[in-house]
């Protein structure tokens, strides 16, 4: 079940009038999992079997954890949660890639291995519900926060679904005492937020990311073909296309869940108009960013060790993190060039500018990741290679006017939203204008929503993570 | 704009309880909101359906998974809303689309009936199938069916048109023709039928192609309107000295936007794709039609043996299964036209390859204008 499609259109009044119908907090929570449940097993009933699995073991180590003094059991208690959790990853998200990679070094020195396959299916949103449980057990360990006393709760920091398959990443200290207390219906401005966070997020999958999609795709399927223009075209919509679906999708997400009287993490800020790589990362896709930080880089050592120890453990970490996002050698070059773009960044500190000075800044930053983004959408190493070649040599063949068109439409569409967010230092800062600039922006949106639904679509980006 | 980030974890920070309670904003009714929306919505949707209105004959949305497939659906849709038939119709890849001109294989023949060609660029033998069932063999009546097969067709050698067969099915248009839609159909279809907007929709989206189509509405850009036949391959000639194609054949062609998803080199296995052919033809001996399946020829001096080794032959073997097997009539003309003037690649003709191949066909429906006896 996805959020832009006609079973969450029924499926979300039902549950949100029951559950504010019920009282108390227990009620609540028991009615959200089922509900969160019933979403996930949406698409494949299966997934629920390994998600109880890792709710189970989380929750009786975050008990065990809880009560024991022993340091040393303690640690050999967090160490059991982190290998589930990273082993059930390992084994359905990473399992073939590192297999077949092994396989292709053997067969570099002269071995010839045939790597043990699994036919496996991947979990829709795996890697966001194993990064919850991690984050629960860690902080749990480090005393940061006391252990849930009842499943049910635990359960639905898990699985809640409006966060569930694509985040935001939840962090148990932030998400934890909200299930674990009655929640106040919104009120008619929380209401509002509500709905304004949902529309724009329908309009920036909708509008955005899904008229972008195809014309890209198309790009990407021949790439031969295409002249170096439409290659360039391909690169900044792709760039528009993954900002549009996953800013969107989180956006819909936290104005759905604010509906339920529960506030979701903020993932993004305008990476876009980030005027360096260093500040793009503050931006970005800041629930993984943060995450990565406080249980990768910091127990690395972060930057207590010496320059050259935080250039390793920064790089190392954007490998990680590359590497979080899918099983394949396209993710780990688009991590580390990330990698090496922020060593560089943070060597080359500068005064930040602001204003219009800043502009500079800001187009230069987009373009580095727009650049890094070639290797992200790329099918393989050897795709990436071919559309950068493509670009370099100045390569003739088909100009995709269609794209040129379409990026021309919907481009500013999505700066404006990003800039006057900014300005106005708020998500949600429709539901402060006056009535009539509301309604007017309202019908906007509905009309631009109506035009462009009803085609292919394309599924959001960050499932598949 | 700031020099710094703003605050990470949600639009407030959290309160005594752990909670985050939403942004407060500055109060304004929600009943004045709601009331705006609703008027300003009615004005702007009322304006902007008589702007679309106003620009004249636009485009329906795409409901099959691509141009060709659109386009003939709803030409075959046409000739059942005229009251009409065509009793000779053609199928199969684009091999088929090149190599069969209606036109002149009606001449040829010396029938004079509506003729065309429902062959789409991308299909497999199985798609073809599906294609005829669900748009073609109700609306059009056809007494012949003419299928052109070439080893790519069904799996016997690697083709780039594997993803017809998987997006035929999930198309709106193959839905609608087959009587299984859902409710997001439904309402797109009462919805289109009374808004010019949702109706166009598509064309209004795609500045580049509003622009075109305003400026002068174009007819198909890679096959003839009239009969159906693929025409990008006519002017061209293959160079002698290569003769050697891409692997697979059929390979997508540049300025194409039709063939959706296609892969590279893909292989599919052989079975369902005869299989495919075999239930066509018992369903149109069935409807007392006939299907007649030509072994299409391909230029053997440049097939890539390497790439699919005894292709044409367990091509050849299937085929000669499917009409010992049912009441499929086989025409083998593989070895024809084995000259490179004939050839736009190792496996398209030209136009005079699809003059060859078509007065080939005619003149052999002329010599066999009834079924086999025992069929």
């Amino acid at each position: 079940m996805v959020f832009n499609s006609y079973a969450f259109a029924i499926f979300l009044p039902i549950v949100l009038g029951g559950y504010w119908m019920l009282r108390g907090h227990r009620r609540q929570n028991a009615l959200l999992l089922l509900a969160s449940y019933v979403f996930y097993g949406a698409w494949d009933v299966r997934f629920l079997l390994l998600m109880w699995f890792t709710t189970g073991v989380d929750y009786f180590v975050g008990r065990k954890l809880q009560r024991e003094t022993d340091d040393g059991i303690r640690k050999w208690v967090l160490i059991v949660s982190l290998v589930v959790n990273l082993g059930v990853l390992a084994t359905f998200k990473y399992f073939g890639f590192f297999t077949d990679s092994f396989a292709v070094l053997a067969d570099s020195v002269g071995l010839n291995i045939d790597p043990p396959t699994l036919r496996l299916l991947l979990p829709i949103g795996i890697s966001f519900y194993t990064f919850h449980g991690i984050s629960y057990t860690v902080d749990v360990y480090r005393r940061h926060i006391d252990a849930v006393d009842d499943l049910p709760t635990f359960a639905v920091f898990v699985s809640y679904f409006p966060q569930l398959v694509a985040g935001p990443i939840g962090r148990a200290s932030v998400q934890l005492p909200q299930f674990k207390n009655d929640r106040v219906p919104p009120d008619g401005d929380g209401l509002r937020s509500a709905v304004w966070l949902v529309l724009m997020g329908l309009v920036k999958k909708i509008v955005i990311a899904d008229s972008l999609a195809p014309l890209v795709d198309q790009t990407w399927m021949n790439l031969e073909h295409q002249s170096f223009l439409s290659l360039v075209l391909a690169a900044i919509g792709f760039s528009l296309q993954i900002y549009g679906d996953f800013s969107g999708y989180t956006d819909i997400a936290r104005g759905v869940s604010r509906l339920f009287g529960i506030e979701l993490l903020r993932n993004f800020d305008q990476p876009y108009l980030s005027r360096s790589i260093g500040e793009f990362w503050r931006r970005w896709h800041i629930s993984l960013s943060t995450w990565l930080r406080d249980y990768l880089y910091v127990p690395l050592g972060g930057n207590r060790r010496g320059a050259n120890r935080t250039s390793f453990n920064l790089f190392a970490t954007m490998l990680l993190g590359g590497l979080w996002h899918g099983a394949a050698w396209t993710f780990v070059v688009w991590g580390a060039l990330h990698g090496a773009m922020l060593l560089v960044s943070n060597r080359r500190a500068r005064p930040i500018r602001t204003g219009l000075r800043s502009i500079p800044s800001v187009i230069a930053t987009f373009g580095l990741v727009t650049f890094a983004w070639i290797f992200f959408r790329a099918d393989s190493l050897d795709a990436a290679v071919t559309f950068i070649e493509g670009i370099v040599t100045l390569q003739g063949g088909i100009i995709q006017w269609s794209l040129l068109g379409t990026l021309l439409l919907v481009g500013p569409l999505l700066f404006a939203i990003d800039v006057v967010q900014r300005l106005k230092g708020d998500d949600a800062f429709l539901a402060s204008l006056p009535s009539p600039l509301q309604g007017i922006t309202a019908a906007a949106s509905v009309l631009l929503l109506v035009v462009f639904s009803g085609g292919a679509g394309a599924p959001f980006i960050y499932f598949q993570f | 704009m700031d020099a710094t980030p703003g605050a990470v974890l949600g639009d407030a920070p959290a309160d005594a309880a752990g909670g985050h309670p939403a942004a407060r904003v500055r109060g304004r009714r929600n009943r004045s909101v709601v009331a705006w929306a609703l008027v300003c919505t009615a004005v702007l949707f009322l304006v902007a359906e008589v702007g679309v209105r106003s620009l004249g004959t636009l485009p329906p949305n795409r409901t099959w998974p691509d141009v060709e497939s659109q386009f003939k659906a709803e030409h075959a849709a046409s000739v059942r809303a005229e009251g009409l038939r065509e009793p000779l119709v053609f199928a199969g890849s684009s091999v088929s689309d090149a190599a069969f001109d209606p036109e002149r294989v009606t001449e040829a023949a010396g029938l004079d009936v509506p003729s065309f060609n429902y062959a789409q660029e991308g299909s497999l033998a199985s798609s073809t199938a599906m294609f005829l069932d669900a748009a073609v063999l109700d609306d059009v009546q056809p007494d012949i069916v003419v299928m052109g097969v070439y080893p790519g067709d069904i799996g016997a050698a690697p083709t780039n048109a594997a993803s017809l067969v998987d997006e035929l099915p999930r198309s709106r248009g193959y839905r609608r023709a087959t009587g299984s839609q859902n409710l997001a159909d439904r309402i797109e279809e009462a919805a289109s039928s009374r808004s010019a907007l949702v109706a166009h929709r598509e064309i209004l989206r795609n500045p580049y192609r509003l622009a075109q189509w305003l400026r002068s509405a174009p007819g198909p850009e890679f096959f003839d309107a009239d009969t159906g036949a693929l025409t990008r391959h006519r002017a061209r000639s293959i160079d002698p000295a290569l003769a050697s194609p891409a692997p697979g054949g059929a390979d997508p062609s540049p300025d194409d936007e039709a063939i959706g998803g296609v892969g590279h080199d893909t292989t599919v296995p052989i079975a369902p794709q005869v299989a495919a052919i075999e239930d066509l033809a018992a369903r149109l001996a069935a409807q007392d039609r006939r299907l007649v399946v030509v072994e299409l020829p391909v230029l053997d001096s440049a097939w890539d043996e390497a790439s699919s080794p005894d292709g044409r032959e367990r091509t050849h073997d299937e085929l000669v299964g499917v009409e010992r097997a049912g009441c499929a009539e086989r025409l083998d003309l593989r070895s024809e036209i084995q000259d490179p003037q004939y050839w736009s690649d190792g496996v398209h003709v030209n136009a005079a390859g699809t003059a060859a191949i078509s007065e080939a066909v005619g003149e052999w429906l002329a010599d066999h204008p009834d079924p086999p006896a025992d069929c």
